[in-house]
């Protein structure tokens, strides 16, 4: 039995249509902004995450400003990298927990006629429980992002700022040496 | 008010147009202050009088843009900015010469 031989194909030569349009102009520098970058929505937990920190209206107000201004960092024409925005949003974002603080003092000092909170809800969590949180959060982000995207460069910034928070959690935890070092030494309650 | 150095850097930045609407990032940018110093400064600004803040109207054309809070000096904080950062100024300047000494070897 002989194999049967197909008769070969012909094709005609691919010529492409000349080009109608006017020589290309090379693009601009700038990258342009995805509709939810990484680092934009690891900003935005840490947003929610401070702003939750703060009561009543002043957590919705605040939330909806930094979020705003999340969004002008993320589309801010004078910053050309992409990766320099994300980390951008991602230091206004962290930094935002230490301003919180200083919000809430200042909320307390305006209303000193409420009623003490009850001994348990006092014990808030400490800045190294609280650097830990922010740590695990990042290193979840880091994991997704390599599940999802296989991005080298997205990994690598994430794992350098992970690393750094990790660092600082523990250099902080040896530095303080305490058992209770998970509650916050503003409480007083140890 | 007590003029520290970020405060006087968050005047400066106002004063460069009082009239001028500024939103935090834009304040941030120009007074070179992180976030965590920046909104404290300005809540304790407001509680003075000396700073308003309003939110922005949303406006047609903003293609899925937040509405922005955007602070400006009062009348009463706009003085009190150039007040306090002449008094500032002053206190940093030189003192005057008190008059010519001769040259060390010469008298």
């Amino acid at each position: 039995m002989t194999a049967r031989q197909r008769p070969p194909r012909q094709r005609p030569p691919r010529q492409r249509p000349p080009r109608q349009s006017p020589p290309r102009q090379s693009p601009p520098r700038q990258s342009p902004p995805r509709q939810s970058p990484r680092g934009q929505r690891l900003a935005t937990r840490l947003i929610r995450l401070a702003s939750s920190r703060l009561s009543g209206q002043d957590r919705e107000d605040r939330y909806r400003e930094w979020t705003a201004e999340l969004h002008a960092i993320a589309h801010d024409p004078g910053t050309a990298s992409r990766a320099r925005r994300g980390a951008r949003a991602l230091l206004y974002a962290a930094d935002q927990n230490r301003g919180v603080r200083q919000l809430r003092r200042r909320a307390d000092s305006q209303a000193p006629h409420l009623p003490s909170r009850p001994r348990a809800l006092r014990r808030r969590p400490g800045p190294i429980a609280r650097s830990l949180i922010l740590a695990v959060t990042m290193l979840t982000e880091l994991t997704m992002t390599w599940i999802n995207t296989h991005d080298v460069r997205g990994f690598a910034v994430t794992a350098v700022m992970t690393a750094g928070v990790y660092v600082w959690a523990v250099a902080r935890f040896i530095r303080r040496a305490d058992p209770h070092f998970l509650e916050n030494p503003e409480d007083k309650e140890y | 008010v007590k003029l520290t150095g970020q405060l006087e850097r968050v005047f400066l930045a106002f004063l460069e147009d009082p009239a001028a609407p500024r939103y935090g990032y834009d304040l941030m940018r120009a007074a070179g202050l992180p976030s965590g110093t920046l909104y404290p400064m300005l809540a304790r600004l407001q509680d003075q009088g000396l700073v308003t803040s309003h939110w922005e109207p949303q406006p047609d054309d903003a293609g899925g843009r937040p509405p922005r809070k955007y602070y400006r000096l009062t009348a009463e904080g706009a003085r009190t900015a150039r007040l306090e950062l002449a008094r500032a100024s002053q206190a940093s300047a030189p003192a005057a010469p008190r008059g010519m000494r001769p040259a060390p070897g010469t008298a």
